[in-house]
Formats: C-alpha cells, structure tokens, sequence
C-alpha cells in the first residue's frame, strides 16, 4: 500500500489485528482450550458454554479498548505522515500523549525534531553569514572603486579612458554579486515604492554610460515620462543594468546599433491593470532553440559560444529578483534582428499593500 | 566655500580633496574621529562631506550629533546603497546622499546642488572657469569674453566646462558624450556633432573664434592662450 493510499485513514481494525495476530489466536486457542477445561471439571453443557462466551467478550473488549487508545495516538503520527512538507510543524504542534509505548515514539520524534531544526537553523546561520559577508565585502570594495575613480578625475584626462571602462566593469560584477547574494536570500530585503520609469531608466544609462558610448550605441526612450511602476528602485535599475550590458555584448557589427525603451499600460482600469516596460535591441537576436533557456542559471547558448564574457548569470538574476518584487519578465526574439525583454509590473497598489 | 571632509579612507580623503581644492572649494580634512562635532563646529565649514562608514563611531551619530548643534549642510556619503540608508540618513538630517563609487563629477553637482539650495541661487559659488580670456560661468550658464556675454544652452555649458577644465589637452567624443549621459542628455554621435557646431557658432557671436580645436578621429580641445 503506498503512503498516498494510506493517507488520512488512520489506524484500521484489520490492520490492527493484522499486527496483533500472535495475541489474537492464543486467545482464541485459550478459549478453545477452556471448553474441555471446563466440561472435564464436571460444569454443565450449558455453564460451561456460558463461561467461554464471558471470557471471550472480556478479551474483545479489552482488544477494542487496547485498539482505540493505540488509534487516538497513531491518529496524531498519521497527521504528520499526511503532510510530509509540513512535517516539522506538525510534530512541534503535537502534544505529549498517552501510554508508554506512544511516549517512546513521542520521545523519538522530539529527538529528530530538535536535531533537524538544529541543522536547519544552523545552514541558515552559515547562509546568513556568508550573505552578510558578502554584502560586508562589496561595501568596503567600493571604497578603493571610489578612490581609484578620484585618481583619474584628478588626472584630469591623462589616464587612459579604457582604464575607467575597466573600473566600469568592475563595479558591474561587484554590484552583480552583490545581487546574486540576495537573489538566494530568503529574507526580503527591498522594499516595494512607487517609481518613476523614466528616472529607473535613466539611472541604469548612466550607471552604463560609458560602455554605451564606446559602443556607439543609440539610445531611445517612448512613453516613460509620467509612468510609475510599484518595485524596488535599486533592484529595477540593477535588472535593467544587466538588459544593457547583453544588449551591448550581443550588439550588431555593422554599426547602427539601438537600444529602445518603451512603457506601456496594458488592461488600463481592470483588476489586472499593468505597466509593461521593454527593452529593445537591434543585436544578434536569440535563436529559437535557446530562447526557452536564457533564464536557467549557467546557460550561455550559442551566442555564448560565439561572444565572450557570456556568464549565463545576468538573465537568471533578472528573473529572480523580478520574480520577488512580482514582476513577469519575457523575452521575444528575431534570431539576427532583435531582442526584445519585457519587465510587467503589477498597476494594483494591492500589491503594495503586502508590505 | 569651505567644505570639511569627514571620510575615513586615507587615499579617498586625499583624491577627495584634490578634487575639491580643483573645483575652487577650501578644503578641511578630518584627521582623528573622536570629537568629530566640535572639530566640525570650530572649523565653521560651508559644507560638510560625511562617509557614514567611520571607524569607533556611526556616521549616523555623527550626523545627528552635528544636526542638533548646527545647521550646516551635510552631503552624506555611504556605499551601503539600500533606500533604508538613505530614508535614515535623511531622518537623521543630512540634505543630501551620495552612494559609492560615484562619478566624480556627479559628487561636484550634488555639492553644488545642496550648496544652492541653502546659500540661495546668488551664492558666490566656484563656479566661473577662466582660459584664454574667455570666462565661463557655469551657475548662469554664460560665457563671456571682451565684456560681451553670450547665453549657453545646458549641454553647450557642459560640453565647454569639460574642455576649458582640461585645457590645452584633448578630449575624446566619448569622454564628452559620457559627462553629458551624466546629467541625463542621452545624446549619440551625431548630436555631438550638432552641439559642438552650435557652441561654435555661439562663441564666435562674442567674437571668441578657434577657441575649440577639432583633432580628426581623436576629439577636441580649448587653446590655453590665443
């Protein structure tokens, strides 16, 4: 019997029996036995008869009362056996109960109980630790990042510009394991305000500005002025940092590359009311083999193989902390023509409201 | 303009200060953390550049400290970039927050800025730019040579503050084009070109002519004499 047909039925009285076979036929040879016993002793037919039927109903009612008590104690097992991904807290739930036997089990059960949250707890600490490690490392690195940006600025132009574009990329990665160890978090760590598109937009630009223009990359914006958004601005701004970055890796060689952002209000006035806000580019495109696959962590695609510097983080990441704030991502493609990712962020200030 | 600077990292503090002292501003530097408040008040500074990492003390002490004994501007700077940060440092009285690593010349606007708003809009700022007799004042967006001035369109200040602070030297299209995606003007190649043409033709009307140098495929640059 599997533990889905078992599930919910507790303790049932074949079953029970079944369990207790060895006891339930000495009884009933004991019961055979007392018929002779009885009759060599001289009793009537019918006192004897009288005798066996007694003790045969003493026994059946200290059976059943045997059955019902260990049924009351399995019931609060079967319980916790019923949700096993609630396991934990159902046995914490559970009172002591009755009976020697139930205790031992009890006991047993209190042991793994501990231990297991010890562990739990305990990875929990490790992670928590390491997280704020990380965070702990990021925040210091930024301070030779801002004394070295200092030096070139007081250079005043005579330090090579391709020296800045490599800080540029350091901040990047910082920043992107910054994210990558939040991402993994399970405490939330961001808060849900409302923001101005263009102002998120504009912000992830400059924070790429320079990378953009060595590319040569033109730059667009339709419809942002005026829209709002409910998200995390530091999250958004990071999410569309990493869009920029593969729009500037994946871009056309031929010269006129793009990058369009547009936002929309789509369902305006219903319940499901949203502002979809894309990003466009003009680069290599995605094939359709591997468009299902850019969001796994590591997958890099053939683009991967023909571009360098591909991680396969930076889309896992934008789906991840987009998931968190509530936000639908999705990627549409022109394999060799464009790219287009849309970020849909819920219009219903209910959502808010869970904060 | 006198601005103290309160910022723990040796090689931060100096480059901070270098360029500070470049913009035109008098620069003090904090050299011990301990009785940051009163070091503060005695130097009576304009301005005051608050890193909230310190070591032995909170910069958000500091800043509340300092908030409750003065009214001086603080430009807090901090790399825990997190708007809980920023909500505290405002709560705790700072006029303004810069996150690490800024762009130095996003920290100039931000002083700038927050200087403005609290000395009103006819503070005597270091914001005049003198080469080859040709002035440039970046608060009211003119330039002026000869006694006549003429006035400049925000990009057309930008792009001549950047040439006229790196004198005689060539600027790169890109170097331009990136300061000016700084302050929003996500502008491409092309208008590049237009702007620059357009500051030309600006200048010449108060008779500044081959001010700006056009190096073929490298960038541009301002003559230091003429």
């Amino acid at each position: 019997m599997s533990a889905r047909e078992r599930r919910g039925r507790g303790l049932s009285l074949v079953a029970y029996l079944r369990g207790h076979a060895a006891t339930v036929l000495v009884g009933i040879a004991a019961l055979a036995f007392l018929w002779p016993l009885l009759r060599l002793t001289g009793m009537t037919g019918q006192l004897a008869a009288l005798f066996v039927v007694l003790s045969a109903l003493v026994l059946g009612a200290m059976g059943l009362i045997n059955y019902l008590r260990t049924r009351s104690w399995c019931q609060a097992f079967q319980e916790i056996a019923d949700e096993p991904d609630r396991a934990l807290a159902r046995a914490s739930e559970m009172g002591e109960p009755d009976g020697a036997e139930a205790r031992i089990a009890y006991e047993a059960l209190e042991a793994l109980r501990v231990q297991a949250a010890y562990e739990v707890g305990e990875s929990q600490r490790r992670e928590r630790e390491h997280r704020e490690y990380v965070e702990t490392w990021v925040h210091e690195v930024k301070t030779p990042l801002a004394a070295a940006r200092l030096i070139i600025d007081n250079e005043d132009g005579r330090v090579p510009r391709s020296l800045t574009t490599e800080l540029d990329r350091v901040d990047a990665l910082v920043e992107q394991a910054l994210f990558f160890a939040r991402s993994s978090c399970v405490e939330k760590d961001f808060r849900i305000r409302s923001c101005e598109a263009s102002a998120l937009v504009r912000d992830a630009l400059k924070s790429r500005a320079a990378a953009l223009v060595s590319a040569r990359m033109t730059v667009s914006m339709e419809g942002l002025e005026g829209v709002t958004v409910f998200a995390d601005a530091k999250w958004v701004v990071f999410v569309l940092g990493q869009l920029i970055d593969n729009a500037v890796r994946y871009r056309r060689e031929d010269g006129a590359c793009r990058i369009d952002f547009s936002a929309s209000r789509e369902d305006e006035g219903k319940a499901d009311e949203r502002v979809v806000l894309k990003v466009r580019d003009n680069g290599c495109g995605v094939s359709a083999a591997d468009r299902g696959r850019v969001w796994e962590k590591g997958f890099t695609g053939s683009n991967g193989r023909t571009h360098a510097k591909s991680t396969g983080i930076g889309l896992y990441l934008v789906r991840n902390l987009c998931q968190q704030m509530g936000i639908a991502t999705s990627l549409s493609s022109v394999e060799g023509q464009w790219t287009c990712v849309s970020l849909t962020f819920p219009a219903n200030r209910m959502h808010m409201l869970e904060e | 303009m006198h601005i103290y600077v309160i910022e723990d990292d040796e090689s931060v503090r100096e480059q901070l200060a270098v360029l500070l002292q470049r913009a035109g501003y008098e620069v003090t530097c904090a050299c011990r953390f301990d009785r940051l408040v009163d070091d503060v008040l005695a130097a009576s500074p304009d301005l005051v550049l608050l890193d909230l990492g310190l070591p032995g003390t909170d910069g958000q002490i500091v800043c509340r400290e300092l908030r409750r004994v003065s009214h001086v501007p603080i430009v807090v700077v901090t790399s825990r970039a997190t708007d809980l940060d920023e909500v505290m440092s405002m709560s705790l009285g700072a006029d303004d927050f810069v996150t690490k690593p800024y762009n130095p010349s996003v920290l100039l606007a931000h002083i700038e800025a927050c200087l403005r708003r609290v000395k009103g809009p006819n503070a005597q700022l270091a914001s005049t730019l003198e080469c080859a007799g040709v002035s440039l004042d970046l608060a009211r967006c003119t330039a002026s040579y000869e006694g006549k001035s003429v006035e400049l369109t925000k990009n057309e200040t930008r792009i001549l503050s950047l040439l006229m602070r790196r004198a005689g030297r060539v600027v790169s299209r890109e170097d331009i084009m990136v300061e000016l995606w700084n302050s929003d003007a996500f502008i491409d190649d092309n208008t590049l070109t237009v702007n620059m043409n357009r500051l030309r033709k600006t200048l010449a009307s108060i008779g500044v002519e081959d001010f700006l140098r056009t190096h073929r495929g490298l960038g541009y640059s301002a003559e230091t004499s003429r």
